[in-house]
């Protein structure tokens, strides 16, 4: 009897833990794990002040291709990188408040979110996180120099690696 | 005369040392050729065989009607008692005294519920925006100010990943900075 009892305690404990590890862990709403990542303020209290601009690469040794659409940057890649091919799969511009969040979903289940803060000695400082799941891949605090470009690279995407150019503008400039 | 008579009795009592052998089916070829051949010709030996004959089936088709009824597991179990229990190693006993426990089941579902709520509070932790631990992926850098540093398309303050290798780059010539996380490390004589 007193064996039995402990076996369907054990087993609910199980299930119930079970359960929360899965609500824990499975693929959310991207705005949920933005929120638990990055608290921030009601966005649309405030103006938005800044363009976030993101665009998603692949760069593979599939052959030799350039995208067209990557025609202002190719040069950049090309000189950065290693790869022999480039493809623009998403670019996307959101323009936020300081301190709001610019969110992008990407291909293959990630998601990219920067977070302007500030303006100082000419350079927008900014946080951005490369999210997968649940978890940030990358988690960076940086301060980009007007017209600059951050390029993040190196997670694996589909047949080749993932480049994301990332910039921000000042909306009154 | 006597000579003889000794003889044939030293041959029968070497023959009659044998016939235990032979009915266990332990005597060699030729010693059961030499008995056989001895009791053509000795009519004692060849009665004495005969007798034994007649035992060893008796007792044979004894046992064997009451094979089945007895209780060999009882029988093993009152034996391996009394053999010297061989020294295991620490692993073996623990699983040997874990199976054997009448709480098994109930241990197995409490460690498997432990198992999955420290796994829980692993990932929470993990998760959670507590400041992470600076572990060999989080780099920090210098946040340098002044002219110095004010060319340089970005300044990378703090980066933390889980990537076990972080190159940055800043590349003036192209207003660009380069994340490059990877698995495997980038290759020789890239950058």
């Amino acid at each position: 009897m007193v064996r039995r009892a402990w076996a369907i305690v054990g087993s609910v404990l199980a299930l119930g833990t079970c359960g929360a590890a899965w609500a824990q862990t499975a693929a959310r709403n991207p705005a949920d794990i933005v929120r638990q990542l990055a608290p921030g303020f009601d966005t649309q209290q405030f103006p938005p002040a800044v363009e976030v601009r993101v665009g998603c690469v692949v760069g593979s040794n599939a052959g030799p291709y350039m995208d067209p659409q990557l025609a202002l940057i190719g040069q950049q890649l090309r000189s950065l990188f290693p790869y022999r091919s480039y493809r623009l799969l998403k670019e996307e511009a959101q323009q936020v408040p300081w301190g709001g969040r610019a969110g992008f979903e990407l291909p293959g289940g990630r998601y990219v979110l920067v977070i302007p803060r500030g303006f100082r000695e000419g350079r927008i400082t900014m946080k951005v996180m490369l999210i997968e799941g649940a978890r940030p891949l990358v988690d960076t605090s940086l301060a980009l120099r007007r017209q600059a470009r951050l390029l993040m690279a190196g997670p694996r995407q589909e047949n080749g690696v993932l480049i994301l150019t990332i910039g921000a503008e000042k909306l009154d400039d | 005369m006597a000579d003889v008579i000794q003889r044939n009795q030293s041959a029968c009592d070497a023959i009659r040392d044998s016939l235990q052998l032979l009915f266990d089916g332990e005597l060699p070829q030729e010693k059961i050729e030499t008995v056989v051949s001895h009791s053509a010709d000795c009519e004692r030996c060849a009665e004495e065989i005969a007798a034994l004959d007649r035992l060893h089936l008796l007792i044979k088709g004894v046992v064997e009607a009451h094979a089945d009824k007895v209780d060999d597991r009882a029988l093993w179990r009152c034996i391996e008692a009394r053999l010297p229990r061989p020294r295991a190693g620490w692993w073996v006993r623990l699983r040997d005294g874990w199976l054997q426990s009448r709480w098994e089941p109930a241990f197995a579902g409490s460690l498997a519920a432990l198992a999955v709520v420290m796994l829980v509070v692993g990932l929470s932790w993990r998760g959670s925006d507590a400041p992470a631990p600076a572990g060999h992926s989080a780099v920090q850098l210098a946040a340098h100010g002044g002219g110095g540093m004010s060319g340089i398309p970005a300044e990378i303050m703090q980066i933390e990943t889980d990537y076990p290798v972080v190159t940055v780059l800043n590349d003036e010539t192209h207003s660009a900075a380069v994340i490059w996380v990877s698995d495997e490390g980038f290759g020789e004589g890239q950058w």
